[in-house]
């Protein structure tokens, strides 16, 4: 986040545009409390305030609607509403006037994904939030509730509350905000009013973007792997064929079915239905040690899958390591440049960075896959290691690999094919050379 | 008040816990016995081979929690495990027999449990404790029945189970202990180890988690079995079993060994030696009058010790 300004009025839906990565939830965990700002200052009605906490926010009458929900899944709505300290009565009638029926008797795990959004919006409401910031709150929605929610959104500001609203998404920033403010690798672009002209929205969101590497796969050669017609229980249709010396990228917003897919993809997960090829071969339904016998590496999305993390690094590296372990497990040490003390250090006293590096070690580096199935696998990473992560692909990946991705700057520079993902299903597929904007609409819509 | 996580987790913590056990104890002890003549007695006056023989059976015993506990496994129902390794050295005529029995009799009991766990992811904790008091039932009926002593008119007491010597059975808890450091050292012992990261990094590691719950269980439960049969088989005398005196309490002993120890076998045999003196502490203020029920106090006091110990070893206390 660099010198960034923004404004928000009372009674106004100020848009935040911006691609992953652009430094939208940074901006929103400053206003919140949960970060403190190195430099700049924040003023609220014109008083300068320093938000030491999410609790000293809410104080101030700010909210935060993300996509974590602050409610208990075996409690009623009522429960979760007395909980919260909110009055019942209160909130019901809140609810009316916003257009917004509460359950009150359903269990939280009754609810959808929109419902609890909304008992949580009437929680903030009811505890006199004037700010509510609103976290890519259509992530998770269907296209039905997604239009719920903005008309909810609309009234929030009718009422006269100022509502931030978080999106990547150009066309529901269109439809909702008053103003939009899009921000791009921590900067802001620029501040934009009605009527907005979504061609100059998605150019800011974009520019610059198409450098695309010179040099990529040079010798592709037949299908080594094959998806057909994968069903899971988000994923839908999916059809992935990788060739030899392929990086295949899967790209999408996430939440929208990778971290299954990917998990159907190595074997990991079995498919509902569909069918799996290695080198032309059948595998659906194996066992995962199966997979693994053909040379499938699998990078999980949530690492403790991967990692027994109350165990030591070394006791993590022999997963996949036979003999002359420590030797071998120094020697990606400095290769990698993990950092831990010892070997005998819990996995669990590593930061995230690190953790992943053992991963990259003993997946990618100590077993030279054929195939690589990776999830966000650069996610946390800094740009140097997620250079080590591209090089050793290429170096050690014997056949090919398919990586989930959320950054569309990523996968341009780094695929051979892109395959872009929308609630479970490819909904477009694209080859050199990339046009960053049709892949950007692709993702949106 | 809340825990968090350390980020180094500190092993002195169980020398902490270790010695506010013993405090703990001493301050027990002197408090009930009310003088510090009868408080030191208690505290220091033991039969060697007496001491030795509880050692051993705690420490077969406490094994059967490492391996339980290590695979994030459990197995609460030691004791009802030692009562079907018991009933198996009493139903045998040579002490090989009897401990080989008791290791099967014991492994299938636990199976019950195991394999519901495995198959249909029911809680251990609860399959395990309730097919403990099972076992008395079981046992019960054979005191009753089959296993009933017909010579001994009048009284309803079982055969007798054949003796082993203090030396065999302390062999036997070195061959069980130098068996579960060096599996640990193997991928077998490596794969149940990691089940404690929860069945998908079993998987993920190229094992079948279903196969691992059910070694690691049955492990447990063998090691208890012996555990029961080594308790009867030492004894210098009636080595039967009465409708009152099926269970022995050992099966908690173990556990708390199990936790004193930090979990690591080695520590568990260790922390059994200390197990196995409260016990004879125990004993000794029975001698000078005081309630049975005093063993599980104290032993039960050293056991919230241990789990204080692996609390404060993994997390910190933060008073805000």
């Amino acid at each position: 986040m660099d010198g960034v300004d923004f404004e928000v009025d009372k009674g106004e839906v100020h848009g935040l545009l911006g691609e992953n990565g652009a430094g939208k939830s940074t901006l929103i965990a400053l206003l919140y409390g949960v970060y403190t700002p190195d430099g700049g200052e924040i003023l609220l009605n014109g008083r300068r305030v320093v938000i030491k906490s999410p609790k000293h926010a809410a104080s101030l009458g700010i909210s935060l609607i993300s996509q974590h929900f602050a409610l208990v899944d075996t409690f009623t709505v009522k429960e979760n509403l007395r909980l919260a300290g909110v009055d019942v009565k209160t909130a019901v009638k809140i609810g009316e006037e916003i257009g917004i029926e509460i359950p009150l008797e359903k269990y939280v795990w009754e609810l959808t994904v929109g419902e609890k959004q909304r008992v949580e919006i009437v929680k903030a409401l009811a505890r006199n939030s004037e700010i509510l910031l609103m976290d890519e709150p259509t992530a998770l929605l269907g296209p039905r509730e997604v239009k719920a929610l903005l008309s909810v959104v609309r009234r929030l500001a009718d009422m006269g509350k100022a509502v931030v609203f978080v999106t990547h998404k150009i066309r529901e920033a269109v439809e909702v905000s008053d103003r939009i403010t899009v921000l791009r690798r921590g900067r802001r672009v620029g501040v934009y009013e009605r009527p907005f002209d979504e061609e100059v929205l998605l150019e800011a969101m974009f520019q610059g973007v198409v450098q695309r590497r010179a040099s990529r796969g040079s010798s592709i050669g037949g299908v080594i792997y094959r998806a057909e017609n994968l069903y899971g229980e988000r994923v839908k249709r999916v059809n992935i064929e990788l060739r030899r010396g392929e990086l295949v990228v899967v790209l999408g917003v996430a939440g929208n079915g990778q971290e299954e897919l990917m998990a159907l993809l190595s074997g990991f997960r079995r498919p509902k239905s569909g069918k799996v090829f290695i080198d032309g071969e059948d595998v659906t339904g194996k066992p995962f040690h199966e997979f693994l016998r053909r040379g499938v590496a699998y990078l999980p999305e949530d690492r403790s899958r991967a990692l027994a993390k109350e165990l030591s690094v070394l006791d993590n590296f022999k997963i996949r390591c036979a003999k002359g372990c420590m030797e071998k497990l120094a020697e990606a040490k400095k290769i990698l440049d993990i950092d831990f003390p010892s070997p005998h250090i819990k996995a669990a006293a590593l930061s995230g960075g690190n953790q992943q590096k053992v991963l990259l070690a003993r997946e990618l580096w100590l077993r030279e896959p054929y195939i690589l199935v990776a999830s966000y696998p650069t996610r946390g990473l800094d740009v140097d290691t997620t250079e080590k992560f591209y090089t050793l692909v290429r170096s050690v990946v014997k056949g090919g690999a398919v990586v989930s991705l959320e950054d569309v700057e990523e996968a341009v520079e780094r695929a051979d094919r892109i395959y872009v993902i929308s609630r479970g299903e490819i909904v477009a597929s694209f080859t050199p050379p990339f046009d960053v904007d049709e892949i950007a609409e692709a993702m949106t819509t | 008040m809340r825990l968090v996580q350390r980020e180094n987790p500190s092993p002195l913590y169980y020398a902490v816990a270790f010695l506010g056990s013993l405090a703990t104890v001493v301050l027990i002890v002197f408090l009930l016995t009310g003088d510090l003549a009868t408080a030191a007695r208690s505290l220091t006056a033991f039969d060697v081979g007496y001491l030795l023989r509880v050692f051993v059976v705690v420490g077969v015993v406490s094994l059967a929690g490492v391996v339980s506990y290590r695979a994030g496994l459990w197995n609460i129902g030691q004791e009802g495990q030692a009562i079907i390794g018991a009933l198996a050295a009493i139903s045998s005529r040579s002490p090989a027999e009897a401990v080989a029995s008791a290791a099967l009799a014991a492994g299938g009991w636990v199976l019950i449990p195991a394999a519901l766990r495995a198959v249909m992811n029911i809680n251990e904790a609860v399959t395990t404790f309730l097919t403990s008091l099972a076992a008395v039932s079981v046992a019960r009926y054979f005191v009753e029945g089959p296993l009933k002593d017909p010579a001994k008119r009048g009284f309803v007491v079982t055969l007798e189970a054949p003796h082993i010597s203090l030396l065999y059975a302390a062999t036997l808890l070195v061959g069980l202990l130098a068996f579960v450091v060096l599996l640990y050292r193997t991928r077998i012992g490596l794969t149940m180890r990691l089940l404690s990261a929860g069945e998908d990094v079993v998987k993920y590691a190229g094992g079948r988690p279903s196969l691992y719950i059910l070694a690691a269980l049955g492990l447990s439960g063998v090691f208890a079995g012996i555990g029961g049969a080594l308790e009867i088989m030492t004894r210098d005398a009636g080595r039967y079993m009465t409708l009152q005196q099926v269970s022995t309490g050992f099966g908690l002993y173990g556990i708390s060994a199990a936790w004193l120890g930090g979990l690591h076998p080695l520590g568990a045999v260790a922390a059994s030696l200390y197990i196995a003196w409260l016990y004879v502490v125990a004993v000794n203020l029975k001698v000078a009058g005081l309630p049975a029920l005093v063993a599980n106090a104290l032993v039960g006091t050293a056991m919230a010790w241990g789990l204080a110990g692996y609390t404060m070893y993994r997390y910190k206390l933060i008073w805000r």
